[in-house]
């Protein structure tokens, strides 16, 4: 039984995530450009522009790229199946930190200077967002006593009563996870960001298109991760989802010029302030009831 | 007729012992290929032997000798000589602090030979139980594989650095008798045998890193040789600390009967003065330096150094008194500066570009893991530092073998140079991308290890705490490994290297812990449940061999391999039908060989260099606080030790 649930869940993510991350992308598109006194583009563009990345001519400045996007768009993919499927916290967030080194990898091969930077700005990108992602499988162990998410979905009380720093530390990085803050970092969607792509500067056509899917894969794995503050209580844990993303659209539009010294200052400030003292606060409350 | 175990353990003592002899007095080339290609050969034999004995029987195997009060003797001797030589060295180049540490050794040493000769007792020789065993299989195959890579290193070494005086005999000797202290260490089950090949590999490693004989040599060799001193001292003085306690009914200097021993209360002195001597030795904070400067030393001695010698045996000592800690304050305390270690040292090898220095740094930072699971000391924290002892003595050694021999062939141990080495060296940077993944990378050896941690620390006292720094420290670490990752990818249009030809020595070394660094990854779960948890069972009463953190979580490891595995297959046979174009340049026209035309018409390569944060990671502004911290932190441990405060 549990098996088949959890088969069923890896499966939906498959197959339904990449739309569902497609459709958040062409209306967080929308929401940006009205904001911004602009009509936008049709909320399915982004499926628009896959179809016609996936045609153009093969094309790349060193072959071994088209393995390493592959293999980002696999392992975030299998991150997030796992999470779905009720599976170690611990290993998803070892996934993800897997698949952005093959992401990176593919920037620095192309040996171009501006991918190069872009790798390097997308790597403190990682390790800016590594801690809290850890600090949350640890909070969430403490309060559950596992990694598991089954187990953690089974939990009546929702999670954010006893992690709200950690929730918000998560929330920050958001900004990162979605590649709306800072404008300089890796992939951001800001035309006017200095290192035109970084990351992606080298990449083109199906490799482009691969990386462009793996977005939405993470999109909806970090905001199930949100989610999951609030197992128990899925109806308020939809609304808090979808107010985060819209606020984070609308932060991104109010700060369109945050760099990447700013964002790690401000992140692990962050990350300090509310999830670490979160997390202490737990062990020692932990420590005192036993 | 010797029981086979004991003929194992001593070929394991004498082999390599009677091979530093014939070493030392031959100086063939011929004959010393043939002398370290033998002994090695028989060395790994036994040691696969007594693993599979070890493994074989349902109990640790104990071995009694008659002769135990004649061996005290001379062991005893050989401590003295050792005393006797690090003073002479340290009057000769006029070293006073290790003069005087080497002094009051000396006069520790000689106190406890007249005053107490008579509480020594040696009721059992030799201990091989499933930590032991892998212990001597990591010494018996990496230590010897790179003592054979060693014969090929040496002969560029002196090639390239024709200044430095040529002494194979020496040092191949005293890379042998390194071997024969570790597995004395590993295999003694009195702490004064212990001390005894302690105090060797203290003077061998001085040996070794002064070998080139220049002065930041002589200078590093002698930090080396105070620092571990202190340790030596620390020893001691632990073993004094013990014979005072005069138990009723237990040998308190056997291992075996400390672990059994009722009454922790009276042991957080002696633990605490263990803890300083494992500090020392696995070179943690605040005396990490000397192991930094160790790498002035030929890349086969940091090697052996950093892998499966010298700061090994200090975890190796911490993990088997990790009982001991794990009732105790003291571990506590131990545990907080081993974590701090990582978290500082993963921080220092971000802004380091020099590759033995980015190496001996993420040693450093493992260590400290290592450390802090022994701290911890609850079965699931010791099983976790067994496991990181084991990978990350692979693939470190495989590591620093790789940097070796492409520093002979590019003429630069520099990360920055190491750009497109896949095309320029393919076989080396194959292997170098596989040391690097099996150190950081979710599913190889260390990642799994650390989580192992996480999961130990989140269920000890304070550990969330721990967790913590943990988290930070693991988000450095991706950093500064991915960058260097990177680099080996970059710019592969460069040509190959114009001497690609490695010694077979070379060759046979690196190829062969290649293999074992992915086999070891592959094979974790049968490690984990054929060695570490019958360990653990034989040494804490209530455990249950469960492995529940990482079985659960067999199948998705194993989709991960195979995910990685089709990866590498498609790289190799998949189809690059497609047109390569010249990288991006904002509009610059990148032409074949990788050059362009700047705007002042300058004709150069398009090269871009990694982040470094010197501002924020830089040695100058680290390392300070961090022994502030670090020696707080001993202080703290002692003040617990004294004070005797249990968990």
């Amino acid at each position: 039984m549990n098996l088949i649930l959890a088969i069923t869940g890896a499966v939906l993510f498959l197959i339904l995530a990449p739309l569902l991350g497609g459709l958040i992308a062409g209306v967080d598109r929308v929401l940006t450009a009205r904001m911004q006194s602009r009509r936008g583009p049709p909320v399915l563009q982004p499926f628009y522009d896959i179809s016609k990345l996936w045609h153009k001519e093969r094309a790349f400045a060193n072959p071994v790229e088209m393995i390493f996007t592959t293999g980002y768009l696999v392992l975030i993919a299998f991150s997030g199946a796992l999470l779905f499927s009720g599976g170690d916290l611990l290993l998803v967030v070892f996934t993800l930190a897997l698949a952005h080194t093959f992401l990176i990898l593919a920037a620095y091969a192309a040996n171009a200077p501006y991918s190069t930077v872009g790798a390097e700005r997308e790597l403190i990108g990682v390790m800016v967002a590594e801690p809290i992602l850890i600090l949350l499988a640890a909070g969430f162990f403490m309060i559950t006593g596992s990694f598991f998410v089954s187990d953690i979905l089974k939990e009546t009380v929702p999670a954010i009563i006893y992690l709200p720093g950690v929730f918000l530390a998560l929330f920050a990085v958001l900004t990162l996870k979605l590649r709306k803050s800072p404008f300089d970092i890796a992939t951001s969607h800001h035309a006017h960001q200095e290192l035109v792509k970084g990351v992606t500067a080298s990449l083109s056509g199906r490799t482009l298109a691969k990386v462009e899917i793996a977005h939405w894969y993470e999109t909806i794995l970090i905001l199930a991760l949100m989610f999951l503050f609030f197992a128990g209580n899925p109806v308020l844990g939809i609304i808090v989802v979808v107010i985060c993303y819209f606020l984070e659209i609308l932060m991104d539009n109010l700060f369109p010029r945050v760099t990447w010294k700013m964002t790690v200052k401000s992140l692990w400030i962050a990350t300090i302030l509310l999830g670490v003292i979160n997390i202490a606060v737990i062990g020692v409350v932990g420590g005192v009831i036993g | 007729m010797y029981p086979p175990e004991l003929v194992a353990i001593l070929i394991l003592l004498l082999v390599p012992l009677f091979a530093a002899i014939l070493l030392a007095v031959m100086n063939r080339n011929a004959i010393r290929n043939g002398v370290v290609g033998a002994a090695s050969a028989v060395i790994i034999a036994a040691s696969l032997y007594l693993a599979y004995l070890a493994w074989a029987s349902p109990a640790p195997i104990t071995i009694a000798l008659e002769h135990a009060k004649l061996i005290n003797v001379g062991l005893f001797i050989v401590e003295f000589v050792v005393a006797l030589a690090i003073i002479a060295l340290s009057l000769k180049y006029r070293r006073i602090l290790p003069l005087v540490l080497g002094a009051l050794q000396l006069a520790l040493l000689l106190v406890l030979e007249l005053v107490y000769a008579e509480s020594v007792v040696v009721s059992t020789a030799f201990v091989v139980n499933n930590l032991s065993a892998v212990m001597v299989l990591i010494i018996g195959i990496i230590g010897t594989l790179i003592c054979v890579y060693a014969l090929g290193y040496m002969k560029d070494y002196h090639h390239h650095h024709t200044e430095i005086a040529e002494r194979k005999p020496y040092f191949f000797a005293i890379l042998f008798a390194f071997l024969t202290a570790m597995f004395g260490i590993v295999l003694s089950d009195s702490l004064m045998w212990i001390l005894c090949f302690w105090e060797v590999t203290t003077l061998c490693s001085f040996l070794l890193i002064g070998y080139s004989k220049t002065p930041e040599a002589v200078t590093n060799s002698f930090r080396a040789v105070w620092m571990n001193l202190i340790g030596g001292i620390a020893f001691t003085l632990a073993i004094i600390s013990l014979l005072e306690i005069k138990p009723f009914g237990a040998n308190l200097l056997s291992i075996t009967d400390i672990i059994g021993y009722h009454e922790m209360a009276a042991l957080t002195v002696p633990a605490a003065l263990i803890a300083v001597a494992g500090l020392t030795k696995a070179a943690q904070m605040p005396f990490f330096t000397w192991l930094t400067g160790a790498m002035v030393a030929p890349t086969p001695v940091s090697a052996l150094l950093h892998s499966s010698t010298m700061v090994k045996a200090g975890v190796y000592l911490l993990v088997i008194f990790a009982p001991v800690f794990s009732q105790t304050a003291v571990g506590i305390a131990l545990a907080a500066i081993g974590v701090f270690t990582f978290f500082a040292t993963s921080a220092l090898a971000i802004s380091q570009s020099n590759s033995k220095k980015v190496l001996a740094y993420s040693t450093i930072a493992n260590l400290g893991l290592i450390t802090a699971c022994a701290g911890i000391g609850t079965p699931e924290a010791v099983m976790a530092a067994i496991l990181l002892i084991i990978f990350h003595a692979v693939a470190k050694a495989l590591l620093f073998m790789c940097v070796g021999a492409v520093e002979h062939r590019i003429d630069s141990r520099d990360i920055e140079d190491m750009d497109g080495l896949l095309v320029r060296l393919p076989l080396l940077a194959t292997m170098m991308v596989v040391g690097i993944c099996g150190m950081y990378l979710a599913p190889f050896g260390m990642l799994i290890s650390k989580w192992a941690a996480i999961v130990a620390f989140l269920e000890a006292p304070f550990g969330w705490a721990f967790v913590i720094l943990l988290a930070f420290g693991s988000a450095f670490t991706i950093f500064f490994w991915t960058k260097w990752l990177g680099k080996l990818f970059m710019r592969m249009n460069r040509p190959a290297a114009p001497d690609t030809l490695l010694h077979i020595s070379e060759k046979i070394a690196v190829t062969a812990t290649g293999i074992f660094t992915v086999l070891c990854c592959v094979g974790f779960a049968a490690i984990t449940v054929y060695f570490v948890e019958p360990y653990l069972a034989g040494i804490y009463a209530g455990f249950v061999e469960t492995g529940a953190m990482i079985s659960d979580n067999r199948l998705m490891i194993a989709i991960m391999f195979l995910i990685l595995a089709i990866l590498i297959l498609a790289a190799h046979f998949g189809s690059a039908a497609g047109k390569t174009l010249p990288p991006y340049l904002c509009g610059r026209g990148v032409d074949e060989a990788g050059k362009f035309r700047g705007s002042l018409g300058v004709y150069k390569e398009a090269k871009s260099a990694n982040y470094y944060m010197e501002e924020y990671c830089g040695e100058s502004g680290l390392i300070k606080p961090s022994w502030i911290i670090s020696i707080l932190l001993i202080i703290v441990m002692f003040a617990l030790a004294f004070l005797g405060v249990m968990i």
